[in-house]
């Protein structure tokens, strides 16, 4: 690929997806990125929980590359984590069922199974839905010592804000696999499919992992799968799932024959694709943001700490209740940067921004003298 | 029973969360909060270590792979496995041992690259990054 090629952030992204297009597969196309390329996104990779699916790719590869390795060692730690995750939900469950709640098992351990190898899908947590009126005895019951070792998030507005679907519906849907002895209740494919798209959009596609858990869960429907349960005729929410499901083929090359999506890809906006991609060639934004005024190195500091403010396309279209359209969503993004809950933040830095500019020129000026 | 039975290697089984890849073992020591990486070697000889099963035992069953295994190898990984703290219990190892690199098992012993046994630690699941939350607003 040409150098100013490599340069450009959706090249950049491109790269990202290429890296993770097919991975799920077994076995895994072979990996087609030559070593400079690899070298280039691999820190955005090796910072994401995207890297131990990239393994599965490299481990394959001949020659073999230098950083292969650090990727080898992300599937390892992946692996003992899902390990390690698969106890933690089998306590947890025991727990919140002591209370005679029985919960339903979203994402994380319900989306891994669906992986040829459960261990290259990390995850951090444990996400649980619960019947509205059961949510407090849930989360006592969790509180209560001894401590549970890791974070369960109760909270799932894909699900109770976004979805159209009830509780009670979900719960209809839902059935029960096997976890060794234990019996796990996840939900039905079509309201998991549908979860994973919104929650997907709803981050702006932030994570290339995620755009994967939609398409792995595409191509591992069961053959009764219902296509008009899953998107539903419900707007915008219904171009929220059409649009996850066609960036699913159209940056990872997931299998659409035989499925409706094959008539939404073309309706599928280039400028979400392309904010898409932008987003991937970045490594993940910090849980804490740095201070403005502590990232002022020069341009690249002030422009690296723009990019980590600015919304996300995606994300803003989704806040707004919008739908995706051709038309992209400028609007949207300027109408969230500049929210009054953000325009205070930045304002409050601004005198600090100022000593800090002030700093430097003085400092500059010093030693020109 | 004898003392040399009743030493005979143990593993570790409490707070350590065992999984099995391809040609090698990850082991999660929950109560250290650290992780290793043990290669077919180790991981064979870890997974001998039943309190039955002696050096020997073990020496024949990973010359199967590779027929200049010797016992020499073995005490090596029981070493390395005894220093990270995945054995119940110190083994005596002969004197010769004692000091043994992984340079000197191939060079002295002719051993091959990929059997010298190996342990490595490996950044703990814990403490290792898995963003799997939404971006900060």
């Amino acid at each position: 690929m040409a150098q100013w090629r490599i340069w450009n952030a959706k090249s950049r992204g491109s790269l990202v997806a290429a890296a993770l297009s097919q991975a799920w597969r077994t076995p895994p196309p072979p990996f087609s990125l030559s070593p400079p390329e690899l070298n280039l996104i691999s820190p955005v990779l090796l910072d994401s929980p995207a890297a131990a699916l990239v393994w599965t790719k490299l481990r394959n590869a001949t020659p073999k590359q230098a950083i292969a390795e650090r990727f080898h060692d992300a599937y390892r730690v992946s692996a003992l984590q899902s390990e390690i995750r698969a106890m933690d939900l089998q306590q947890v469950l025991a727990r919140v069922r002591s209370v005679n709640v029985e919960p339903i098992v979203h994402k994380g351990w319900a989306t891994a199974r669906l992986y040829p190898e459960p261990g290259v899908r990390a995850y951090s947590d444990i996400d649980l839905l619960i019947r509205p009126d059961q949510q407090e005895l849930a989360q006592a019951a969790l509180q209560t010592p001894p401590s549970i070792q890791c974070a369960v998030d109760l909270l799932h507005s894909e699900i109770t804000q976004l979805d159209s679907a009830s509780w009670e519906a979900l719960y209809a849907r839902s059935h029960l696999v096997k976890l060794g002895s234990t019996d796990i209740r996840i939900l039905g494919a079509e309201d998991h499919l549908r979860g994973l798209c919104i929650h997907c959009m709803k981050h702006g596609v932030a994570s290339p992992l995620w755009l994967v858990d939609v398409a792995v869960t595409m191509e591992r429907l069961p053959a009764n799968f219902d296509w008009q349960l899953c998107v539903g005729s419900r707007e915008p929410q219904a171009n929220w799932i059409r649009c996850a499901l066609s960036l699913a083929h159209r940056l990872l090359k997931a299998e659409i024959t035989g499925t409706p999506v094959g008539e939404f890809v073309d309706q599928l906006p280039g400028w979400l694709t392309r904010s898409v991609l932008r987003r991937w060639s970045r490594p993940p934004v910090p849980d804490q943001l740095p201070r403005f005024a502590a990232v002022l190195k020069g341009r690249r500091g002030i422009l690296e700490a723009l990019a980590w403010r600015w919304p996300s396309a995606g994300q803003t279209t989704v806040d707004a209740n919008a739908r995706f359209s051709r038309v992209p969503n400028i609007h949207l993004q300027l109408q969230s940067f500049f929210a009054p809950g953000n325009l205070k933040a930045f304002v409050s830095e601004l005198p600090m921004v100022w000593r800090e500019t002030r700093k430097r020129s003085f400092g500059t000026e010093k030693s020109q003298r | 029973m004898s003392t040399q039975e009743s030493r005979l290697p143990l593993a570790r089984k409490q707070n350590l969360i065992v999984k099995e890849l391809e040609n090698e073992v990850m082991v999660y020591d929950s109560k250290r909060n650290k992780a290793f990486c043990l290669n077919q070697t180790s991981g064979i000889v870890w997974k001998s270590c039943d309190g039955k099963t002696t050096v020997s035992d073990m020496t024949r069953a990973l010359r199967s792979i590779d027929s200049s295994v010797s016992d020499t190898v073995v005490w090596f990984a029981l070493r390395q496995l005894e220093t990270d703290g995945l054995l119940e219990q110190n083994v005596s190892a002969p004197a010769e041992t004692v000091g043994l690199t992984r340079k000197e098992l191939v060079m002295k012993f002719g051993l091959a690259a990929a059997m010298v046994p190996l342990v490595a630690v490996l950044a703990a699941p814990a403490a290792a990054k898995v963003w799997s939350g939404p971006p900060p607003a």
